[in-house]
């Protein structure tokens, strides 16, 4: 399968703390391919590097075969590298479709016409709003979603652009698992042509959507492979997955 | 092509503040017919004011970015049409003029500018405005020094002179007319919505490919051009211009219009700069002169009462 990112020795210190270290990763077009780790591990700070909004210390990034380093997050975005954040970032005060909107209207041509004009809405901001159940939210408020509907919309905005990477940060955090399913659903129909980087902690998700899966620890890579090379590691079942299952049966107990 | 969903219109003008738009332009086209000449002049320093408050609210209330120093682009526009009458040319060509000067003398300054936030580019702003006022007290041979331009040709349209108090409340309301239809124009479309949501929130604009610098510059610069046609419209009303028309202190009162207004809405500014005029020169007389004491009463009543200005009312007694 082609490579559609590639990192080779990306670092990233704030101050004296490595938050990323010597990171090498390969994303290959079409996959969906997971972050994992331990809290503090790197996951979002990578995610951060990859999308533009952070700039390395050291080392190179690669999207589409071009050295996109130096290029900024704007630039980035605008050659298909779609983002949702760990913490909402949509317009509270817009409606549903307004936020969907301003997405689409950054991809047309003349996102500089400064007068008023029909609304910019396509068949696809339709298909992203259906997919993620939101079609009948189209008119309201964001202030008025839940957690959930919003952690969504932040999916459907990244999508609606149909960019050929999307970058999530822990989409399905604070979802019920009604709405985990429909985003694990709607990632996986996304078509072949837009891959998937995520960082997600619902192992449940990551195994079910993921064809590959990067591991972190301490701001290094600690193994990537299959869902079953991962989880048959023992570095990573004694770095994260133990815990994880540990962590898991104290809540069982409690 | 898909359906558009309800909830998303950026331009919508419910009938309700078309109706009452109509009536105000009525009202201010009809002023000279029911208003004494010193009314109309009053009337005439208020729509001046007004539109170069709204051309501030472009960068305060839009795009988030207040500054201390936009009276420089006025003064620019201002000593550009003064000058430009002094040497023959009288006619609307030197509003544009005086547009396209600010509009340069703002993407200069934009450029520096916009690369900071908060406090710094409060200061930078500031200072540029400081060096623009310096720059009028000193250059004497084009400015006039602290003299400033005075003597300064009735402005002309075609045959018709805007020489007396009706004919030159027409000119500058059809300039007011002009400037603000271009500040809504902005403000209304898809990019006025981009320039809302980069004040909101730059990082989800960033990553939605939004250069958020060239925005910002682009609003600095349209900013500074409409401050600077406000300017040739204050050239033509005043027939003098001086060194004060560029000072902190013209930059201050905007910034006062537009929170005593309330920012994010361009006619709350207009109407913020209206009650300005209104209490320094007309309530002032009143007070032996004290029209800056008024002012400043003024100001910490509305910081108390009005936190979001005029504007805020409405839906603070909901």
């Amino acid at each position: 399968m082609n490579e559609l990112l590639r990192c080779q020795g990306l670092s990233r210190t704030f101050g004296a703390v490595r938050a990323v270290c010597d990171v090498d990763l390969s994303v290959s077009a079409g996959s969906r391919h997971a972050l994992i780790g331990p809290n503090g591990a790197g996951k979002t700070t990578l995610l951060r590097l990859i999308g533009g909004s952070v700039a390395a210390t050291s080392g190179r990034v690669w999207f589409g075969g071009a050295d996109v380093t130096a290029w900024s997050q704007p630039r980035r975005a605008q050659a298909g590298v779609g983002q949702t954040f760990q913490h909402s970032t949509l317009f509270p005060t817009l409606s549903v479709a307004q936020n969907v909107s301003l997405a689409l209207q950054r991809s047309r041509a003349t996102p500089w016409w400064p007068l008023p004009r029909k609304p910019i809405w396509s068949a696809q901001a339709d298909e992203s709003l259906r997919a993620l159940g939101l079609a009948e939210h189209a008119h309201r408020p964001v202030r008025s979603l839940s957690y959930g509907e919003c952690r969504r919309l932040e999916v459907a905005v990244a999508m609606v652009r149909r960019p050929s990477l999307l970058l999530l940060d822990e989409p399905a955090a604070g979802m019920s698992a009604a709405e985990s399913v429909l985003l694990t659903r709607t990632l996986r129909a996304l078509p072949m042509e837009v891959t998937v980087l995520f960082v997600e902690h619902d192992l449940d998700l990551v195994f079910d959507l993921a064809t590959r899966i990067s591991v972190l620890h301490l701001g290094t890579v600690l193994a990537t492979g299959t869902p079953s090379q991962i989880r048959e590691n023992p570095m990573v079942q004694q770095a994260y997955l133990g815990s994880q299952a540990k962590e898991q049966r104290h809540v069982a107990r409690a | 092509m898909s359906a558009v969903p309800a909830g998303l219109g950026y331009a919508r003008v419910s009938l309700r503040s078309g109706a009452l738009a109509a009536a105000i332009a009525v009202t201010l086209v009809a002023a000279p017919f029911y208003l004494a000449p010193y009314a109309t002049t009053t009337l005439t320093r208020m729509l001046v004011f007004g539109l170069f408050a709204a051309s501030l609210d472009l960068l305060v209330g839009l795009i988030g970015l207040p500054s201390l120093g936009h009276a420089a682009y006025l003064g620019i526009g201002a000593y550009t049409a003064g000058w430009l009458a002094l040497h023959g040319l009288t006619s609307p060509l030197a509003l544009l003029l005086a547009a396209s000067a600010s509009a340069l003398a703002g993407l200069g300054a934009g450029w520096i500018s916009v690369r900071s936030s908060g406090i710094f580019f409060l200061i930078l702003t500031l200072a540029i405005g400081e060096i623009a006022e310096q720059i009028a007290q000193s250059w004497t041979a084009v400015t006039g020094g602290s003299n400033g331009l005075y003597g300064i040709p009735a402005a002309t349209v075609g045959p018709l002179t805007a020489s007396d108090v009706a004919s030159l409340y027409y000119y500058v309301l059809g300039g007011f007319g002009v400037g603000m239809a271009m500040l809504w124009s902005v403000s209304a479309s898809p990019l006025g919505a981009a320039l809302r949501g980069i004040r909101d929130n730059k990082t989800r604009m960033r990553a939605l490919g939004y250069e958020s610098t060239r925005y910002e510059l682009f609003a600095f610069v349209l900013a500074a051009a409409v401050a600077g046609f406000a300017g040739g419209l204050l050239a033509a009303q005043q027939r003098l211009v001086t060194p004060s028309d560029l000072g902190f202190t013209t930059s201050a009162l905007a910034l006062f219009a537009v929170v005593i207004g309330g920012s994010g809405r361009l006619w709350a500014a207009c109407l913020g700069a209206a009650l300005i005029i209104g209490v320094r020169d007309v309530a002032g007389l009143t007070v032996n002169g004290h029209g800056p004491l008024l002012l400043g009463l003024l100001f910490i009543a509305a910081v108390y009462l009005m936190p979001h200005g005029i504007a805020g009312l409405p839906r603070r007694r909901k």
